[in-house]
């Protein structure tokens, strides 16, 4: 037996109701019984003219080179892109999604988090212009049907064998990382190619490109030219490693974005930050999260505390970042590369600051340098 | 042996699971459960309801009911069948009725599957009623209507029965069922959630 929809083949999920077998691993979308044959919605054809796009910025040599190699490789296998954060991952794919709309294939640009589908779905509409661009996401699938799709992981469960390219950014992080529902869903939702967008590959990328079902392009570089801000380490007490942070904050002139592990520790820092400087809290918990987001882009050194929400997908040019308690177990190498990623993406200040706090020796926020050095070291 | 809700497979791992009622959800799942096992009246009525309808319990009753997920109808009676099955002996269990059109989406009556491993006798003397058959209906049926609630036609119903629902929200379904029931039954109600705002016992008697 196997699930048509998330691909499960475990028998212990497969339940026989009255109305014939189903399975339950992915039953909180909507019941897909077995016997029933899955048939792809009907798509309206892409408009001619939606291929044509307009970069703000044009690619530097080495992404116009990785841009083209993609659009080439699409045609016979699937391709990781593999960038540092901030070398434009969303800019390289422009050509192949360009080259499949103009042959008429239906495309799809698929994101974990909520968050990123609303700034990508204004991002890709300046770029086509002509293109019909929807977004949908929880709470916001009414229309579910265009030239170009923008959607959440998640919302994938609606096309079944529509995509003839399918875009996963960010296929490493939450939820979709290690979510074999997920995983099953944007298979079965592709019936062509996948480009995989991402900093740091998880095992499961690795072993697809070990069994050579994919090829990986990467590209070490961001436009700019200059080299990934490398992250200074920190390890001393908790009181000690607020007053380095205290001084860190001092004299500012670009916006700080602090990480903490937790929701609890975020609102503590926010309390004893709030006695020195006027900052603002964001997590998973803030209900007008796009508005705080948008006020600390507004100031010039804004200062925001967040929990991983923002670890990802979010560009606030010439911001500096802390980690604080980077050696806390919520964070993984690939959170940690992600969140000192988030420094020096502007032409204008490309040179981050980025500041690891932790209060214990942790050989994963080390590995995480060295990555981050590796990285700059071989640039192709 | 799977939790129902999480998926996790179940173990008696430490002392205390050995104590624990055996049971188709993790502890972790079941936890989340707020029992209450709360008697009181409705209108007048001996009523009773085991858990109270927090975010827990909706998440599996919407998996259930929307979902359609028919694997959960041993999750909310399963550890309560003696309980009731004593409580309520030598009683018939009246279903509460739901919209027709929504049970043949699901394709199966919810509450019989889920009050069926209790071992009572059941039937479904009610229907539920669509405005369009309004025109065709007499005066005291149209009253009746107001409910939404009608006894079908010829059903025979038993002297002493349990007026049986998921989940007491505003209590208007329960009360439009107890409106239509002739006089001189012995009905006692039982409801597997309650909402928190009925814990003021004059909203439900009122």
């Amino acid at each position: 037996m196997k699930c048509q929809r998330c691909l499960n083949t475990d028998r212990e999920f497969f339940y026989r109701g009255s109305n014939g077998w189903y399975c339950r691993k992915c039953i909180s979308f909507g019941r897909a019984m077995l016997e029933e044959d899955r048939q792809a919605p009907a798509v309206k054809p892409v408009r001619s003219g939606s291929e044509e796009y307009v970069l703000q910025y044009p690619l530097t040599e080495a992404q116009s080179r990785v841009s083209h190699q993609c659009a080439e490789a699409i045609d016979t296998t699937s391709v990781l892109l593999c960038c540092v954060c901030g070398a434009g991952k969303t800019e390289l794919v422009v050509e192949s999604i360009s080259k499949m709309l103009k042959a008429g294939k239906n495309v799809c640009f698929a994101i974990p988090r909520r968050q990123v589908v609303l700034e990508l779905e204004n991002r890709l509409r300046k770029y086509f212009p002509k293109a019909e661009v929807i977004g949908v996401y929880g709470g916001h699938h009414e229309k579910t049907d265009a030239d170009l799709v923008i959607c959440t992981t998640h919302q994938l469960f609606r096309y079944y064998r529509t995509f003839d390219l399918l875009i996963l950014d960010e296929p490493d992080a939450f939820p979709f990382r290690g979510n074999a529902v997920l995983h099953g869903i944007a298979e079965t939702a592709c019936r062509g190619r996948t480009i995989y967008l991402t900093a740091t590959p998880d095992d499961w990328l690795k072993e697809k490109e070990k069994r050579g079902e994919l090829i990986c392009l990467k590209l070490n570089r961001r436009p700019h030219g200059h080299d990934l801000p490398v992250p200074v380490i920190r390890t001393a007490p908790t009181v000690i490693l607020l007053g380095i942070l205290l001084c860190w904050l001092k004299n500012r002139s670009t916006p700080r974005m602090i990480f903490v592990p937790t929701i609890r520790q975020a609102h503590l820092l926010h309390a004893f930050l709030s006695r020195f400087v006027s900052c603002s809290v964001c997590t998973s918990k803030t209900e007008n999260r796009d508005e705080v987001i948008e006020e600390f882009r507004q100031k010039k050194n804004g200062i925001i505390i967040s929990t991983t929400v923002l670890e990802r997908g979010v560009t606030i040019p010439g911001s500096d970042v802390c980690v604080f308690h980077a050696e806390h177990g919520v964070f993984d190498e690939a959170g940690l590369i992600q969140m000192a990623g988030r420094a020096g993406r502007s032409f204008q200040y490309p040179d981050g600051d980025v500041l690891f706090l932790e209060s214990s020796r942790s050989a994963l926020v080390r590995k995480c340098r060295k990555e981050i050095l590796e990285a700059n070291r071989c640039v192709v | 042996m799977r939790c129902l809700m999480c998926g996790k497979p179940m173990t008696k791992e430490t002392f205390a699971d050995l104590f624990r009622e055996e049971d188709v959800l993790c502890a972790d799942c079941r936890d989340g459960w707020k029992r209450i096992s709360r008697r009181f009246r409705f209108r007048g009525r001996k009523a009773f309801a085991l858990y109270e309808y927090n975010a827990a319990f909706s998440s599996c009753l919407l998996q259930f009911k929307e979902c359609g997920d028919e694997a959960l109808k041993t999750a909310f009676l399963y550890p309560d069948r003696r309980l009731l099955k004593r409580m309520y002996r030598g009683r018939t269990l009246l279903l509460l009725p739901s919209s027709e059109e929504k049970e043949k989406e699901r394709g199966f009556s919810h509450l019989r599957e889920l009050f069926e491993g209790i071992g009572l006798p059941m039937t479904e003397p009610f229907l539920k009623t669509g405005e369009k058959s309004q025109k065709s209906l007499g005066r005291k049926e149209r009253h009746e209507m107001a409910r939404g609630i009608i006894l079908k036609p010829g059903v025979a119903l038993p002297r002493r029965c349990v007026l049986a629902d998921d989940v007491i929200t505003t209590g208007s379904t329960m009360k439009g069922a107890l409106s239509v029931l002739p006089e001189g039954l012995d009905i006692r109600i039982f409801a597997c959630a309650l909402t928190p705002s009925h814990t003021s016992e004059d909203s439900l008697n009122a």
